[in-house]
């Protein structure tokens, strides 16, 4: 049976027991606002009875963070799926805006007010005004898509620079989590049962806002010390261990137009990011951005090389044959040094409809060309024979060979269409030299070359697959699905992570009626134990006013 | 459930952001009149609207070529038109003038009219449209396609003969006369005297004499500057024979033509010696019968038919090459050179010359009325297309308006969404103020 004194005693530890839990309440109070903050609750329980059947009062066991630890990881990894969405959607936004052609003048209206000239000149052939009218439209068609095709390179620049900063800030975060892991290591391993609640509340934080940037793995130790790893497969690599961090690096990428690579040490995890905004950016910038350039390429590459191959066939207002319209854009032949034969190879564009803007091979083996398609793998050997050698016609481009090949001789043939985009200008300047007429005799009313050449908006290309304008509207209808594909996504995502968000608070926000009522509980039990106190103070003094 | 005050506030902040959000986008779509602001509004919306759109822009660019198209055809027919009526005039002076009872000083007054229809003719043919472009000079806008000011060459083309080819003499004793030693050819109206030595001549010799003794006429040498006649023997193939003798003349007087009349008949003269004709030995030599012509370098436009696209695909003539209407094709007729020999006819008063008038101005009636009929055909093909695209667009602007969502139907959806996101907005800023004025415990405790 305790005397006095343990009264006394008593008294004390449970004024400091309930004192330490409004501490914790007011803690409560004060960090209901703050963002990631879990509620703490003190645990109450007896102190050790003496001999056992005698109670000694009430101690605070530990202040636990009320968590759970399941949601947190799933709000944490959550958070990657954020990110990659949100970067994307805002990227999107941007990227359909460059080719919104449903509400503002874009490419589409160039198409279609560059061919009006082309009819109007169809109709007036020798009419300056015509002429003039249609090398503006020329002009400001090639303006249109090389802006657009800038746009689309700056977005990737941008890409590119924010892949770098976020990197930057990936390491940072890492530091801060490595730090932190020393720190908790060290409040955990006293001996005691205490939990670093506000660290790990930090750590937490920490966790959320680099997952939202990278996808990570976490692996939690004995101690309480955090593993993060980030990338998979065969490219995994540690971000955090323990105390340490292992910073990302980023390098200038030659193999990929100098953009940057990620590289952990020397592992390139480029491609491994797993999700988080890194890969949502990444994703972007090296096949989402290079598709819609390459669609853009293309379809320049077909209106160059048709309207050239259609302009050059007809005849000038001095009776001179039409040169190149736009800037051309030509076959080119290279050959291998290892070439012994003296054959001498011509390719021109003998049917802009038909070009596929793959590359090619023609090769001499037992007596035979054979013209062969790199990509698809379709070839041709039926060269015929003329006066100076053979010829023959492949997939839009027709080749001319002379001279004498020697056995394993290879010819590449390739139209370099990529980069067109940027390229797109007029070559012609002079009203007069635009080549109307369909043959010489039939100037300066003939009109023949331009009915030919405003026929071209309709006609159907093999690498389109349709005709300018349709080959557009699908691929403007591509980026639109992809921009509302993101938002979808995204708004899904911020439903779950609204929910979870819910979930969280549900277990872990503080209830302001709730601490209330713990504050007033936790007030009575103090001034209870005052009382308690002052009660054992009259004891003794009774004791003592007993020897007089 | 535990709810905590974060969630309380979380929850009406989220849900008054996205309502907000939603009556932004709703005030978008009402305000620019329709859905589909973005092609990712509506992706296969979009892209059809755009291929909408291109129709749309076709359809108003082929309307314009046609206006362009019905400009030409209105100038055109107009022009033939007057001319028909010019033509029609000179049949008739030639119906009235063949008549016997015409003494040739009454013909020659006709000419001079025959001569203003030529000229209001030349003018048409010459006509330009409202750009001043030449409407019957094929693709050589540019220039007039008939010029008769220019020094031009008349043709006569005889008929086949063979060669060697005998000439007799002319025997007054012979009633059987037949002989082709003499012969008379008109140039310019003016009569030349040929006479052929006896013996047999080759195609070319008898050309070569022809064409010496034409040129040492002094009738013809009066003409200032002087003629030079050209007479060539042509043979269907080379070496042959065979073929007709080509007369040709570089004749500058004036507009009139070198002529070969077909059959020279000259009005008997009193006390006239009663010897035969001269010229009727023609015959023999193919000069009876051969075709007079002009040689055809008085147009300098070129046979070009200029198509203009009606349609994606479908290229439509808009005018007509002057040397079709007015010089004929192979059958047809030289409405010019018809004119001008009948000119010549009437001035000289041969009557074959006026038949052939007569034959030649109803040719020309035909060939201007078919070219009409062609004009008249193709304006109504542009007509029947010009409809048919304009419907056309009307349906393809009301599937992209339903597309776009800008149709009326839409309009009104785009308002109720509109009021139906404004007022759920409101309710959520009611829900939010209820929220915040919410009583908790505090509120009770003292």
């Amino acid at each position: 049976m305790p005397d006095i004194s343990g009264i006394l005693n008593m008294g004390r530890q449970a004024l400091s027991a309930h004192q330490r839990a409004i501490a914790v309440t007011s803690n409560n109070i004060s960090n209901v606002n703050t963002p990631g903050y879990s509620r703490q609750k003190p645990i109450y329980e007896t102190a050790p009875p003496l001999n056992g059947v005698f109670g000694t009062g009430v101690q605070i066991a530990q202040v636990r963070s009320v968590v759970d630890t399941f949601l947190q990881r799933q709000i944490i990894s959550g958070q990657s799926t954020l990110g990659r969405f949100g970067v994307e959607k805002g990227l999107m936004d941007r990227v359909e805006g460059i080719f919104n052609d449903t509400s503002a003048d874009g490419i589409d209206t160039a198409i279609s007010d560059f061919f009006a000239a082309v009819n109007d000149l169809s109709s007036n052939p020798s009419g300056t005004a015509e002429r003039i009218v249609l090398l503006e439209r020329g002009r400001s068609l090639s303006q249109t898509i090389r802006s657009a095709d800038a746009q689309l390179k700056s977005i990737s620049r941008d890409v590119d620079t924010e892949i770098r900063g976020r990197v930057d800030e990936v390491n940072v975060l890492a530091e801060k989590i490595a730090d932190l892991n020393k720190q908790i290591q060290s409040v955990e391993n006293l001996g005691n049962r205490n939990t670093a609640n506000d660290l790990r509340d930090d750590r937490v934080r920490l966790l959320e806002a680099l997952s939202e940037k990278i996808e990570v793995h976490l692996l939690e130790g004995q101690g309480g010390e955090l593993t993060v790893t980030v990338g998979s497969g065969g490219r995994t690599v540690a971000l955090v261990s323990g105390e340490n961090a292992y910073s990302l690096s980023t390098h200038s990428d030659t193999n990929n137009s100098g953009l940057a690579k990620i590289l952990s040490g020397d592992t390139d995890i480029t491609r491994s990011i797993t999700d988080g905004r890194l890969r949502g950016l990444i994703e972007l910038r090296d096949n989402l951005l290079p598709a819609y350039a390459d669609r853009l390429d293309k379809l320049t590459a077909s209106i160059v090389t048709s309207f050239n191959t259609q302009h050059e066939k007809g005849f000038a207002l001095d009776g001179s044959a039409g040169g190149d319209f736009f800037l051309s854009l030509n076959v080119i032949l290279s050959e291998p040094s290892t070439n012994s034969g003296g054959a001498e190879v011509l390719p021109v564009i003998s049917d802009a409809s038909a070009l596929t803007f793959d590359s090619y091979e023609i090769s001499f083996s037992q007596d035979q060309f054979t013209m062969r398609n790199v990509k698809t793998g379709a070839s041709t050997n039926e060269f015929m024979e003329t006066d100076f050698g053979f010829t023959a016609t492949f997939e839009g481009i027709s080749i001319e060979i002379a001279g004498d090949a020697a056995e394993g001789d290879k010819f590449n043939i390739d139209i370099p269409y990529q980069g067109q985009a940027g390229k797109m200008d007029m070559a012609l300047s002079d009203p007069a030299l635009v080549a109307a007429a369909g043959s010489a005799e039939e100037l300066p009313g003939g009109n023949g070359n331009a009915v030919l050449l405003a026929q071209l908006q309709d006609q159907s290309f093999f690498a389109l697959n349709a005709t300018f304008q349709g080959f557009y509207a699908n691929f403007t209808g591509e980026v639109g699905a992809r921009a509302n594909t993101s938002q979808r996504n995204l708004s899904v995502e911020e439903v779950i992570s609204g929910k979870l968000d819910t979930l969280r608070q549900e277990v872990s926000g503080v209830s302001l009626d709730e601490e209330m009522t713990n504050l007033i509980s936790f007030q009575r039990a103090y001034q209870a134990a005052a009382k308690l106190v002052t009660t054992a103070d009259e004891l003794l003094q009774t004791v003592i006013e007993m020897k007089r | 459930m535990r709810i905590t005050d974060q969630m309380l506030f979380n929850s009406g902040t989220k849900s008054l952001m996205r309502n907000t959000e939603a009556v932004a986008k709703a005030q978008d779509r009402a305000s620019a009149g329709k859905k589909v602001l973005r092609p990712s509004d509506d992706p296969i919306s979009s892209t059809q609207i755009l291929k909408y759109n291109k129709s749309i822009a076709q359809v108003d660019q082929f309307t314009r070529n046609m206006r362009g198209s019905e400009d030409f055809f209105a100038v055109s027919d107009s022009a033939l038109s007057g001319m028909q009526e010019g033509i029609r005039r000179a049949s008739e002076l030639a119906v009235e003038m063949i008549n016997a009872s015409h003494a040739p000083s009454d013909r020659k007054i006709v000419a001079v009219e025959i001569k203003q229809i030529f000229e209001q003719l030349s003018a048409s043919a010459n006509s330009v449209d409202g750009k001043g472009q030449h409407i019957f000079a094929g693709n050589k806008i540019s220039t007039k396609p008939f010029d008769f000011e220019k020094p031009w060459q008349g043709e006569f083309v005889g008929t086949t003969i063979e060669g060697p080819i005998e000439i007799v003499k002319y025997d007054p004793e012979n009633s059987e006369d037949d002989s082709n030693d003499r012969l008379n050819v008109t140039v310019d109206g003016v009569n030349v005297d040929v006479t052929l030595e006896e013996g047999f001549y080759s195609g070319e010799a008898l050309a070569t004499e022809i064409q010496r003794q034409v040129n040492e006429s002094l009738a013809l040498s009066d003409t200032t500057p002087a003629s030079v006649v050209t007479v060539q023997f042509e043979p269907d193939e080379e070496g042959s024979e065979k073929g007709h003798l080509v007369i040709t003349s570089d004749a500058v007087k004036g507009r009139s033509s070198v002529v070969f009349n077909k059959v020279v008949q000259p009005i008997p003269e009193p006390n006239a010696p009663t010897k035969p004709p001269l010229g009727d030995a023609r015959l023999k030599l193919g000069l009876v019968g051969g075709k007079s012509q002009l040689s055809g370098e008085e147009y300098v436009g070129d046979n070009g038919e200029m198509q203009v696209l009606i349609e994606p695909g479908v290229p439509l003539a808009r005018n007509i090459p002057g040397n079709r209407v007015f010089k004929g094709g192979p059958d047809g007729v030289d409405i010019f050179a018809s004119l001008i020999n009948f000119q010549t006819a009437l001035e000289t008063s041969n009557i074959v010359g006026i038949q052939t008038a007569i034959t030649d101005m109803e040719k020309a009636t035909d060939q201007i009325s078919n070219e009409r009929a062609i004009i008249g055909a193709r304006l109504n093909r542009l007509e029947e297309t010009k409809a048919r695209l304009e419907n056309f667009k009307l349906a393809t602007i009301e599937f992209k308006s339903k597309e776009e969502g800008s149709d009326d139907a839409s309009q009104v959806e785009a308002f109720s969404e509109l009021i139906q996101q404004q007022t759920a907005l409101q309710a959520s800023l009611l829900v939010q103020a209820r929220i915040l004025q919410q009583p908790t415990l505090l509120s009770f405790l003292r």
